[in-house]
């Protein structure tokens, strides 16, 4: 019994440090601009397929390879920026979406062109000799994604409350008029998110791939994933994303230990369908009303 | 017919209307006034079903409204026109007006789908009904135009005769004078008293002073969410209550 | 531009000659340009028609987006699959009761995540496409698991099985055109403008008595039983399923034909879904290649015209001839 608690507990905090990555970038960016990013997975498989091309089959050191995945990340969370918000003027929130669609499902073929379909993975940073707590088995890569998450999360977090880039954020995401009138740059700011947004994702790719592997197409699973998780804390709000994400992997890991690995995803959906009905403001209580939001597709 | 009691409504801990009660008389145009902030439209709100009351009753001919849907009230017979006029702008005129009627016609999916005869009859009298209601707002001739394209004046007797075609027994009109000129006014009150020769109840918020006494037949003042005073233009005119409450806001109406 | 006052007879009247016309010509096409394997790729337009149809009444009409479309495909398909194969029924039956499954489940669904707007509700139904994917892969001993299912028998008319190319095509043709002529009354109709109503304010629509929910749910069943009926008419066809049938992927091509089409424009659906798998057949066999055109062609058109790559294109014929009269009047 304390074996099971133990594992729920540690394969929580693994699958979860994963999905945080995602989800808090995805509410980096819904924040700042109100896009839903549906390509925010493209991260992770962007900079986990390039350290495991660099790294991992071309024999070149590890620091480098993540040195290219992240210039990687970052250069595709630039042309996001610029899809979805700078050439998207006359485009609906919808469209947006849409648009972030087309972004990913085009990242994904590109990638299985450049690479292949097949999954990859590279060696673990410390080994991969597992050792035990309460008879739960740790792998040291686990203890890397949940401390490197933690890291990042609790760092972004101290980015937006003391820095000034970061309260310039915040108040971007409350009243962009207003923010505008003091005199914050707003569409610095935009590309700031969009920026962290990537360097999340892409720390992400780099820290789970050993453990997880990779493939072209992981990406679209990962982003619904991460932007269900955002919804379930409350769009806008990091410490949302991060309940939202520790709360599926709960469910996924439970289900897993007790029922079949092959159904995990189903009582995800069915919670993140309630979840939405009856916390229409996420856990937390996200920036904006489900309710009041309306769109259409059809008008400019 | 309509009467509230003992009307109440709270956001959180702020009390926008308290321990209201008062009474509309079938055919009577009552206005609603008070500063600024005295819980006018949250009163609308509460009549519409858009809000629930925290507190109290609304009822419509002796039947209880309160606490139904928007919907079911719509259709026990209250209508409402908005602050900031509320057309489907990328529908015509006349379609705005004919969805005023739409809860009287039958025609579901399947029969609309197949094109069947009597929807087109339903369609039909429903069209008449609306052409008769635009006229008698005077805009029979933009039938056929886009809402959009009409100016805020004009959109708000789109929503007047929306609010007509409902075959509503009361409608609910909030400040309908706002921006209009004199003239302007002067026909919005000939329409207002014309809506009641069809026997329908007006209830009415406006800021004009003019404009009010000169077409209610009796005024509901609100001050900070409570009832302050009721009673016919002259009473009100004269009650020094009014004048204090008034003296004492900035409101300069 | 201004709308027609009155827009039931004259506009039924109108659809009606144009669907016919179009019939018609369609029709008549195997009998002038005879056999060919065109017939093929244009059944696939058939199929692939409704559940495009579908979303465009949905998303059009009540301004909703739901990612939902994929999955009615493959619970028309499974259903009347499941039905013919391991009960015997007859497929023109087993069709028809795969729609009355296929209604009940999208009420059930609408009635609960229809209550949720904008990209909430494309969550919702993405969620809800994914728990559909993931029971067909999963409750192999009714589905065939990730192995599907094959021998689906194919339609029997007078006791002629629907085989042959030119005789599904001369089938599946006036179907998808009733279904057309049913969403384009549809459109004009009562139903119709409650709808564009809903689109612009829900609410106005609830304090007008009418009940605005109902009306979602409704355009939502009618939706999913258009996508219903596609997969049940591709099951019978192609004679198997498999879990990619009205997979996540296919969802997004629904939505990329409304993205060429337009997504008000129900004749524009039809042109989508030809231009889709015209794609499909001749220019994009290498499955990546597809994805990379599809997200390419899917950004440029949202970026360039937003409402969809038809209207735009239509609009910039039009401003440019009636600049062009303009310039003729002038010189």
């Amino acid at each position: 019994m304390i074996t099971d608690l133990a594992q729920i507990l540690i394969t929580t905090l693994t699958v979860g440090s994963m999905y945080a990555l995602v989800a808090v970038g995805v509410s980096l960016i819904y924040s700042a601009t109100g896009v839903i990013n549906f390509a925010q997975g493209e991260f992770v498989m962007i900079s986990g397929m390039t350290v495991a091309g660099l790294y991992g089959q071309l024999g070149w050191p590890l620091a480098p390879a993540i040195g290219v995945a992240l210039v990687a990340v970052l250069l595709y969370g630039a042309l996001l920026m610029v899809l979805t918000t700078g050439l998207a003027r006359r485009t609906s929130l919808i469209g947006v979406l849409i648009i972030t669609i087309g972004a990913s499902i085009a990242t994904s073929g590109t990638a299985a062109r450049i690479w292949d379909s097949d999954t990859h993975r590279f060696a673990p940073f410390s080994g991969d000799a597992p050792f035990w707590v309460f008879g739960a088995t740790v792998t040291p890569q686990a203890l890397w994604i949940i401390g490197v998450s933690t890291v990042c999360v609790a760092g972004l977090i101290w980015f937006m409350r003391s820095t000034m880039v970061g309260k310039a954020m915040r108040a971007c995401s409350l009243d962009k008029s207003a923010a505008t009138m003091v005199g914050i740059p707003v569409q610095a700011t935009v590309m700031v998110s969009f920026l962290l947004s990537g360097l999340l994702g892409g720390v992400g790719g780099i820290v789970t791939t050993p453990l997880t592997t990779v493939d072209a197409y992981s990406g679209m699973l990962l982003a619904i994933k991460g932007f269900s998780a955002a919804m379930l804390g409350g769009m806008g709000s990091i410490v949302g994303a991060l309940l939202g994400a520790l709360l599926i992997a709960f469910i996924e890991t439970v289900t897993v230990t007790f029922g079949s690995s092959a159904l995990k995803e189903l009582p995800t959906f069915t919670a993140i369908i309630l979840v939405l009905l009856l916390l229409p403001r996420g856990i937390v209580g996200g920036r904006q009303e489900a309710g009041l939001q309306h769109e259409d597709l059809t008008k400019q | 017919m309509l009467a509230a009691r003992d009307l109440g409504k709270s956001f959180g801990g702020l009390t926008a209307l308290h321990n209201v009660s008062f009474d509309v008389v079938k055919g009577q145009i009552k206005a609603v006034i008070g500063p600024n902030g005295a819980g006018k439209t949250t009163l609308f709100n509460l009549i519409a079903g858009t809000l629930r009351p925290s507190a109290g009753t609304i009822t419509l001919d002796g039947k209880t409204i309160s606490g139904l849907s928007a919907s079911a009230i719509g259709a026990s017979g209250i209508a409402r026109t908005f602050q900031q006029p509320q057309v489907f702008r990328s529908l015509s005129v006349a379609e705005n007006v004919m969805l005023g009627g739409h809860r009287f016609n039958k025609a579901g999916f399947i029969a609309c789908g197949l094109g069947l005869s009597f929807t087109r009859r339903e369609e039909e009298d429903l069209h008449a009904t609306a052409s008769k209601w635009l006229d008698f707002v005077g805009l029979a001739e933009f039938s056929s135009r886009t809402a959009s394209e009409l100016s805020l004046g004009q959109q708000r007797y789109v929503e007047i005769a929306r609010a007509m075609a409902t075959g509503a027994k009361v409608i609910l009109m909030d400040e309908p004078a706002a921006g209009l000129d004199d003239t302007e006014t002067r026909q919005l009150g000939d329409l207002v008293r014309q809506i009641r020769a069809t026997g329908v109840t007006v209830l009415i918020i406006d800021h004009h002073m003019d404009f009010i006494m000169s077409i209610a037949d009796s005024i509901l003042v609100l001050n900070f969410g409570e009832w302050l005073a009721e009673g016919t233009p002259e009473e009100i005119v004269g009650s020094e209550t009014v004048i204090n409450a008034y003296l004492g806001s900035v409101e300069d109406a | 531009m201004t709308t027609i006052a009155l827009p039931a007879r004259n506009e039924i009247r109108n659809n009606a000659a144009t669907v016919l016309a179009f019939a018609a010509g369609m029709i008549a096409l195997p009998f002038v340009f005879g056999n060919g394997y065109y017939l093929n790729t244009l059944v696939f337009v058939a199929i692939l028609a409704l559940p495009a149809l579908g979303l465009s009444l949905l998303s059009g009409l009540s301004g909703q987006l739901a990612i939902s479309h994929g999955a009615f495909f493959a619970l028309g398909a499974y259903g009347s699959s499941i039905l013919a194969v391991r009960l015997g029924i007859d497929p023109a039956i087993s069709t028809i009761l795969a729609q009355f499954i296929v209604a009940a489940i999208a009420a059930a669904i609408g009635a609960v995540v229809l209550r949720l707007r904008s990209h909430y509700l494309a969550i919702a139904t993405l969620s809800f496409a994914i728990i559909v994917e993931l029971l067909i892969e999963e409750w192999s001993s009714v589905t065939g698991g990730m192995q599907g299912m094959i021998g689906i028998p194919p339609y029997e008319i007078a006791g002629m099985s629907l085989t042959s190319d030119k005789a599904v095509y001369l089938v599946y043709w006036p179907i998808t055109i009733l279904m057309l002529w049913f969403a384009l009354n549809l459109s004009v109709s009562r139903v119709g403008r409650a709808l564009r109503a809903i689109r612009e304010g829900e609410p106005i629509v609830d304090s007008l008595g009418i009940r605005a929910a109902n009306y979602k749910i409704g355009v939502y069943v009618v939706s999913s039983v258009f996508a219903g009926l596609g997969g049940s008419l591709y099951a019978h066809f192609v004679g198997f399923v498999t879990p990619a049938t009205g997979s996540l992927m296919f969802a997004i091509d629904i939505i990329m034909v409304l993205a060429l089409g337009g997504f008000d424009r129900l004749w524009g659906a039809l042109v989508g879904v030809a231009l889709i798998t015209l794609l499909n057949e001749y220019a994009l066999g290498f499955a990546d290649y597809k994805r990379i055109f599809l997200g390419v062609a899917l950004i440029a058109v949202m970026l360039v015209f937003p409402r969809g790559l038809l209207p735009g294109i239509i609009d910039l014929v039009g401003s440019g001839l009636r600049k062009g009269g303009a310039d003729a009047r002038r010189a």
